[in-house]
Formats: C-alpha cells, sequence, structure tokens
C-alpha cells in the first residue's frame, strides 16, 4: 500500500517509518525528519502495552496524539509501519487560561 | 697497507675471543657482505676459499631452516576429491548455522500501539478536544501549586519526630 | 500531608467521563493516583513525557499527549517536573 497522506485533512507533512526505525516515506515539513522518526520510534518501543493499560482492562492502543498549541502529530502502526501525520490544528474556542 | 694487514690479523683472531671488531650477529653471511671496502682489498685475495666456504654453509643452513618451516600441502597424504569439498562446506555451514541460531536476538521489540489498518481513517481522528486540554492545564497548575505546599509541611513534621524522646 | 495534591486529584477525578488519575514526578516517582490509573504506570508516564518533549524541543510549551484505545482516553500533560495522566472514558 503506498501511502501518502493527501487524504488526511489539514496536514503539512507525514513519515512513515519501519520497523528498524528507517524512514521509509515522507513529506511536507516532515520530509526527511530523522530526528522526529527516531523520537516517536522510541515513544512506541520502549514501552509494553499493558504496563501503561488501565487496571480493569488491557485494550491495547490503537493511536496516539502529540499535540501543541497549534499543531499536532498523530502516529498508529498499519502493517508494521508506523504512520506519522502531522496536521495543523484551529483550535474550535479561543483558549484562555 | 700496513692498516690493511693489520685489518686481517683482526680477522684472523676474530674466529676465537669476542672484542671491539666483532660483530654482536654471528652470522657469517652478513659478516662478509658488510665488510667495509679496505678490508675485501686485503682479504680478497688471501682468504678466497675460506670465505666461500663460510657462505656457502651459511646460505645452506637457511635454505634448511626455511624448509623445516614450509608446511608442503601437496606433499600431504590426505588428497580431497571434489565432492568431499562440497560435503565439508557444507557440514561447516551446517555447523556455523546452529551456532549462530542460538545467539540470535530476538527481534520482537515492545510496541505500545496495535496493528491496524485503515490507516487514512485513524489518521483523520479529531485533536484533543479543548475541555480536556482545559481540564489537563488546570489539574497541573493546581498539582504543582499542591505539591509546594507537600515540601513545607514534609520538613516540620520531619522535625517534630525527630524531638519526641 | 498530601491532602492538597489529594484534593486537586479529586477535583479531576470527579469530572464526568474520568476514570482514572496519575501524578508523578520527574524520575517517575508515582506521587498519587486514584481509579483506573495504576501507579506502576507512572515510571512509563513520566519516560514518555520526557521522550515527546525532545520532539520539539524549542517549542513554548510541552506537548500534551493522548493514547487511544476503544474504551479509554489517556491524556497525558506535563508541566514542571510533575507529569499528570488523566484517564478518560472516550465520548
Amino acid at each position: 500500500m503506498t501511502f501518502t497522506g493527501t487524504e488526511v485533512p489539514e496536514q503539512t507533512g507525514y513519515l512513515i517509518i519501519n520497523e528498524d526505525g528507517g524512514v521509509v516515506s515522507s513529506g511536507g515539513d516532515l520530509e526527511n525528519d530523522e530526528h522526529a522518526a527516531s523520537v516517536i520510534m522510541n515513544m512506541l518501543n520502549l514501552i509494553e502495552k499493558s504496563t501503561m493499560s488501565p487496571t480493569e482492562n488491557k485494550e491495547p492502543f490503537k493511536r496516539l496524539s502529540i499535540q501543541y498549541d497549534d499543531h499536532l502529530y498523530i502516529v498508529m502502526v498499519s502493517n508494521k509501519k508506523i504512520h506519522v501525520v502531522k496536521r495543523n490544528y484551529v483550535p474550535a474556542e479561543p483558549v484562555e487560561a | 697497507m700496513g692498516c690493511c694487514f693489520s685489518n686481517d690479523d683482526d680477522k684472523g683472531s676474530q674466529v676465537g675471543d669476542p672484542h671491539e671488531r666483532t660483530t654482536l650477529l654471528g652470522n657469517p653471511v652478513s659478516n662478509s657482505s658488510t665488510r667495509p671496502g679496505c678490508d675485501d682489498y686485503g682479504s680478497g685475495m688471501k682468504y678466497p676459499h675460506n670465505q666461500r666456504a663460510d657462505e656457502q654453509s651459511a646460505l645452506n643452513r637457511i635454505l634448511h631452516e626455511t624448509a623445516t618451516n614450509v608446511i608442503d600441502v601437496s606433499a600431504m597424504n590426505s588428497h580431497l576429491e571434489q565432492h568431499e569439498y562440497l560435503d565439508r562446506a557444507r557440514q561447516y555451514n551446517q555447523r556455523v548455522a546452529a551456532t549462530a541460531q542460538k545467539y540470535t536476538y530476538p527481534q520482537k521489540r515492545p510496541s505500545l500501539l496495535l496493528d491496524l489498518p485503515a490507516t487514512e481513517k485513524n489518521l483523520s481522528a479529531s485533536p484533543i478536544p479543548q475541555k480536556d486540554l482545559k481540564l489537563l492545564k488546570s489539574a497541573c497548575e493546581n498539582a504543582v501549586n499542591a505539591l509546594q505546599e507537600i515540601k513545607v509541611q514534609h520538613q516540620e513534621e520531619l522535625v517534630v519526630q525527630f524531638g519526641i524522646p | 500531608m498530601e491532602k492538597p495534591l489529594d484534593r486537586c486529584l479529586d477535583e479531576v477525578f470527579n469530572t464526568p467521563g474520568v476514570t482514572g488519575v496519575l501524578c508523578a514526578d520527574a524520575q517517575g516517582l508515582c506521587l498519587s493516583s486514584k481509579g483506573t490509573a495504576h501507579p506502576r504506570a507512572a515510571g512509563v508516564i513520566t519516560s514518555l513525557m520526557k521522550q515527546a518533549a525532545q520532539l520539539e524541543p524549542t517549542a513554548d510549551n510541552l506537548p500534551v499527549l493522548r493514547l487511544e484505545s476503544e474504551s479509554c482516553n489517556i491524556l497525558i500533560q506535563g508541566k514542571s517536573e510533575i507529569t499528570l495522566a488523566v484517564y478518560k472514558t472516550p465520548e
């Protein structure tokens, strides 16, 4: 499957990382972003699923979001590859303290 | 010419006691080759036969030593046929593979996320709602404030406990 | 002595949809946990946040993390030496 990330709204960049942490494909403002790839790889691989699960069920996680003030990264694993999309993000309501 | 003759006398006595002209390495081959030209002038005629015999025996000795150090593969009895080569190669490869298998690092790494199909839909997920962000933000601020209070109380308690006899 | 922190986490815990709360210090020590959040997760939550902070080291604020499963969302925020995780049922 060749995924280019074009279908995702508001996306500004994408990364596809293989099991070994190598960037398979990338584009936009994540083009060849090895740093982001290694950080995200670390986040996913240093932790066993069950450690963080709530006590009453051990459901696996399907998605990780990393959200900043005006953009966010969405990370998921599909077909043994890590897919990362960076998207612009406009708060629906004004941010207040 | 007196100097030449005196040199020759020295050379004659060289076989016996060591003195300042004896070379440290007792190799007759190097002895004759490193001899300065002045010596050859005097000795060339005087000991032609003797020196050549020395050289010859030294060369023979080197040849002999070299011969004993060389392992002559072609002279060995174990002659391998073509199929024997192949058999052995296969056997060695098998042993190496069997040994290597014991040490292979398990490739399975922990992964936080489940492997899922339908990438596009999942990557289009909505961001964290503002309501939740606000909740987190205020909770964090409160927690940081609460923690600062803990520190002060904790110190006082320690002092009180140490004061009890 | 940790009453102020407890009170603060209770406040969050009583919010509709929240099933668990956990607060950890910078070393991953669990300071307090409630509901479905297991104290064991404190170290992992802290290290996850530390990793995430390296994604954009120049950003003004730490990012907020969200981990989603079918029945639970974990929201994680870091702020000056503490990491707070809130377990919520998805809406």
